[in-house]
């Protein structure tokens, strides 16, 4: 855990962060599946820490939106958190993690979240907040520390991690059809 | 138990109650259709019923999977009394994928049974427990995108930014046509069967549904695991894809990948998109929403007459691909009907003023203005459509041409009126699966090794990915417990074999329980022949089995698995048999035996043909097996031989008692017992 952080002063940016290329994801769920699974344990959306949200009858690309944590530099969730339950582990990258024994489940910090929908989640069983913790804590499924279940398993590549912090919120957003394979597919690339 | 939801909902149309039945009372089935026929035999009482009798009971099952990470398995049944068979309206079964059999897990359920019929139209709204009825007399009359739309308008979007998810049908299901679909989002259909008529007959518009909870997992890792091996080993790298030509065309394999083919018209404004949980993601989705989310034969049903008109595939395509899904009609009959009906018009039949008397624009076929005209008619059974609407078999009834036209192959409806998909007369075991049961098997498990990949290949002057000795190597590998290399000999010699009666059965058994009741997609599953995997080796059937015992923590060996395919197929053939099933009426029509099947050309210029594997002479090749047609002696020594492997008296084709307590199903051998001998007196 982070420890106590003094909210006055910055805080500590994160160092690896989730990216994504909207306009390839293809809206399976795999993603929020495999968290959900390696978090809880449970195969479900609801506890899942990256949402994905598609209408199927809408127009390509607007009809995806890939919402993903972005482990923010100045945090709202954690400036909104009023038990302290919100901390920064610079042991795993800098990631804004919740600490579940401490999170009373009064859902400030997922109203703060800029971001809609929230990239914080309530789950109702627990009574308790979530959100992505760059795969901190998965007991459910072992794995190499970085490696992140959502980008292990995205069948097309649509997720990645950077080291580098994304510029701006477009920062977050990029083009992943790398390597050729997308337009072999006579999928568009640009 | 593990992958269960964990509850069966009881929908009562009639008196608009519910009723919740724990669902380990049926685990033995595991879900989908095996759970879906145990409530049917157990809550519909006569089974001689018909399709729109009130006291028909449609059951819809996600199948065990559906919910979970594994690939390509978010997917359910529906079985009832089918509308579209002919001439008997048997027990039927139809499939469709998308979000919904997901969120029905979430919501709780692992069926919903829909019991009686309501006295206007009603809309059936599932959110988590609470389950609610909706006056739809708004809704009836809308298309299915506006119905689903407007219900979704109703619900709202989820502060975690998901969209309601809808079943509905539009005008063809509430004007009882027997090919109307349940539309589910733009492409996802139960498609065959005739439920949409069903549904209609029951006033019953809509189901939507809005699920919070989830599916309880054995192993969850594993279970990632799992999931993570199938897909890094055995399917397409989107970022390098080593494309093989054949897989461009055809997605039934594991390692197939998104076609360029259903949507050509619309090339760089749409992305793949996928089924929840799918690994695959075969269907396009565009920026025009032409064509959205169609694949497979929506996608094509109108592509060769637009091509033919046009000299290309245009918008028209997707316009017409779109038209099927908002009226609610079956792609496979609007493709035949479009087929037969010019046969009818260009030999005098039908038209202005002929036999047929129909103000069709028939000369616009491949324009827009016909295909419009044409749904429409069917849709709102105007003119010709009130015929078409029943199907086509009863249509050619009405118009006093069905012998002829089953005797010259002018109507290819080899099953049950089923419109011809795989030629039973190439792909025989195709024939036979459709014939033993009720419907188009639509099943693609030997498809790949059997046609797709040597035909392709050798029209297009390249050597197949695998030889016919080595394709005939890996079913003796993976089709246990068979593991009979001369399944896959398509000579002429071996179509009324023991051998081929395997294949049928294999293809019998492995569907029944790992597509239709555990729920894996038939575009991925079963994978024999895979050009990703180790010496182009699919992971059938280790796959499977990792995928079951991640997800229910059960052990389970892969001939135990066929063995439970081969349950449920009998409890099937108990209620075919209740319906009076015999074998003297599993036989193809006069065309399958008295005309040559004649291949196709799928490159210009070039002869039709269809090249499988054959084993002559003690050495296996591809060989082009057309022209060629069935014996009928052949086809009746090849149902004896089906009849007693499966252990079923050869007289009449139903299943002896012997064989059913064997299959621990003394209370259904019991029932069909009952029915013998009240026939007999």
């Amino acid at each position: 855990m982070g420890g106590t952080l003094d909210l006055e002063a910055d805080l500590p940016e994160a160092s690896l962060f989730l990216i994504s290329d909207p306009k390839k994801c293809t809206g399976c769920h795999s993603c929020m599946v495999t968290c959900a699974l390696a978090h809880e344990g449970k195969a479900q959306f609801s506890s899942a820490r990256i949402l994905i949200s598609e209408d199927r009858f809408g127009s390509f690309p607007i009809d995806i939106t890939v919402g993903t944590c972005r482990q923010c530099k100045d945090p709202a969730c954690l400036r909104a958190c009023q038990e302290g339950a919100i901390s920064v582990d610079e042991e795993h990258f800098g990631a804004r993690v919740i600490d579940p024994d401490l999170c009373t489940g009064c859902r400030r910090c997922m109203r703060a979240c800029h971001f809609y929908p929230s990239r914080v989640r309530f789950m109702r069983e627990a009574k308790r907040t979530v959100k992505c913790d760059l795969c901190r804590d998965t007991p459910h499924w072992k794995h190499e520390k970085g490696r992140l279940a959502c980008v292990e398993v995205c069948p097309v590549n649509a997720l990645a991690t950077t080291t580098e912090p994304p510029l701006g919120l477009s920062g977050y957003e990029v083009n992943l059809r790398r390597g050729g394979g997308w337009s072999k597919l006579d999928l568009p690339t640009g | 138990m593990n992958g269960h939801a964990g509850t069966i909902l009881r929908i009562d149309l009639t008196h608009k109650t519910t009723e919740l039945i724990p669902t380990e009372r049926y685990e033995e089935w595991g879900g989908g259709h095996g759970l879906a026929a145990a409530l049917f035999f157990d809550l519909v009482p006569d089974k001689t019923i018909g399709c729109f009798d009130p006291r028909n009971t449609l059951v819809i099952a996600p199948g065990l999977f559906a919910g979970t990470l594994v690939p390509g398995s978010s997917r359910a049944e529906m079985v009832g009394i089918q509308a579209q068979s002919y001439p008997q309206e048997w027990f039927g079964r139809s499939n469709c994928g998308g979000r919904f059999p997901a969120m029905l897990k979430y919501a709780g359920y692992d069926a919903v049974v829909i019991e009686g019929a309501a006295d206007s139209p009603t809309w059936v709204h599932i959110s988590d427990a609470s389950v609610t009825f909706h006056d739809a007399t708004g809704l009836w009359g809308l298309n299915t995108y506006d119905a689903q739309k407007a219900i979704a308008g109703k619900i709202g979007v989820t502060k975690d930014g998901e969209h309601p998810v809808v079943l509905a049908i539009g005008p063809a299901g509430e004007n009882l046509s027997r090919i109307a679909s349940i539309q589910h989002d733009a492409g996802c259909a139960f498609g065959q069967g005739g439920f949409g008529g069903v549904w209609g007959s029951k006033k019953l518009k809509a189901i939507s549904m809005m699920g919070t909870g989830g599916v309880p997992i054995a192993d969850p890792g594993g279970l990632v695991d799992a999931r993570l091996w199938s897909e890094r080993i055995y399917s397409y790298d989107a970022d390098m894809p080593r494309v093989h030509q054949w897989q461009e065309f055809i997605t039934s394999h594991f390692g197939g990948h998104p076609n360029r083919q259903w949507v050509p018209f619309e090339k760089s404004t749409r992305r793949t998109s996928g089924c929840w949980n799918c690994h695959l993601n075969c269907k396009p989705k565009t920026a025009s929403q032409l064509g959205n989310s169609a694949h497979c034969i929506t996608a094509l049903f109108y592509q060769d007459w637009d091509l033919a008109k046009h000299g290309q595939v245009t918008e028209i395509s997707g316009k017409a691909a779109n038209l099927l899904g908002e009226l609610g009609i079956n792609a496979f009959e609007a493709y035949e009907a479009v087929t037969y009906l010019n046969a009818l018009h260009e030999s005098g039949v039908l038209g202005k003023g002929k036999h047929v008397d129909t103000s069709l624009p028939l000369e616009d076929i491949g324009e827009l203005r016909f295909v419009e005209d044409l749904l429409h008619r069917i849709a709102y059974r105007i003119e010709i459509g009130d015929d078409l609407a029943e199907g086509l078999p009863r249509a050619a009834e009405r118009w006093g041409r069905l012998e002829q036209d089953l005797t010259s192959g002018d109507l290819k409806a080899p099953f049950w009126g089923y419109p011809i998909h795989y030629d039973p007369r190439t792909e025989v075991y195709w024939g036979y699966a459709s014939l033993l049961t009720s419907r188009d098997v639509n099943c693609h498990d030997f498809n790949v090794a059997a046609f797709w990949m040597p035909t392709l290949d050798i029209m297009n002057d390249r050597e197949p990915l695998l030889t016919a000795a080595e394709v005939a190597e890996v079913i003796a590998e993976k089709a246990v417990p068979y593991c009979d290399p001369l399944m896959i000999d398509f000579s002429d010699e071996n179509l009324y074999s023991i051998h081929m009666a395997r294949t049928t059965a294999w293809l019998l058994h492995y569907s029944l329980f790992w597509k239709q009741s555990c729920g894996l997609c038939d575009n991925a599953f079963a994978d024999f022949i895979n050009p990703y995997g180790p010496n182009n080796r699919g992971l059938t059937p280790e796959g499977e089995i990792r995928f079951y015992q991640a997800v229910t923590g059960r052990d389970l060996d892969f001939a135990e698995s066929l063995e439970a395919g081969r349950r449920i197929l009998n409890l099937d053939r108990v209620i075919w048999s209740l319906q009076g099933r015999h074998r003297d009426q599993e036989v193809f029509p006069p065309f399958v035996y008295e005309v040559d099947a004649v291949g196709t050309s799928y490159v210009p210029g070039k002869d039709p043909a269809y090249y499988c594997p054959v084993h002559v002479n003690g050495r296996w090749s591809y060989k082009n097996v057309v022209p060629r047609r069935l014996d009928r002696a052949g086809v009746e020594a090849f149902k004896t031989l089906f009849y007693e492997l499966e252990g079923w008296d050869p007289e009449s084709g139903r299943p002896t008692a012997d064989t059913l307590r064997s299959l621990d199903l003394a209370r259904e051998a019991a029932e069909l017992d009952r029915a013998n001998s009240g026939a007999a007196a």
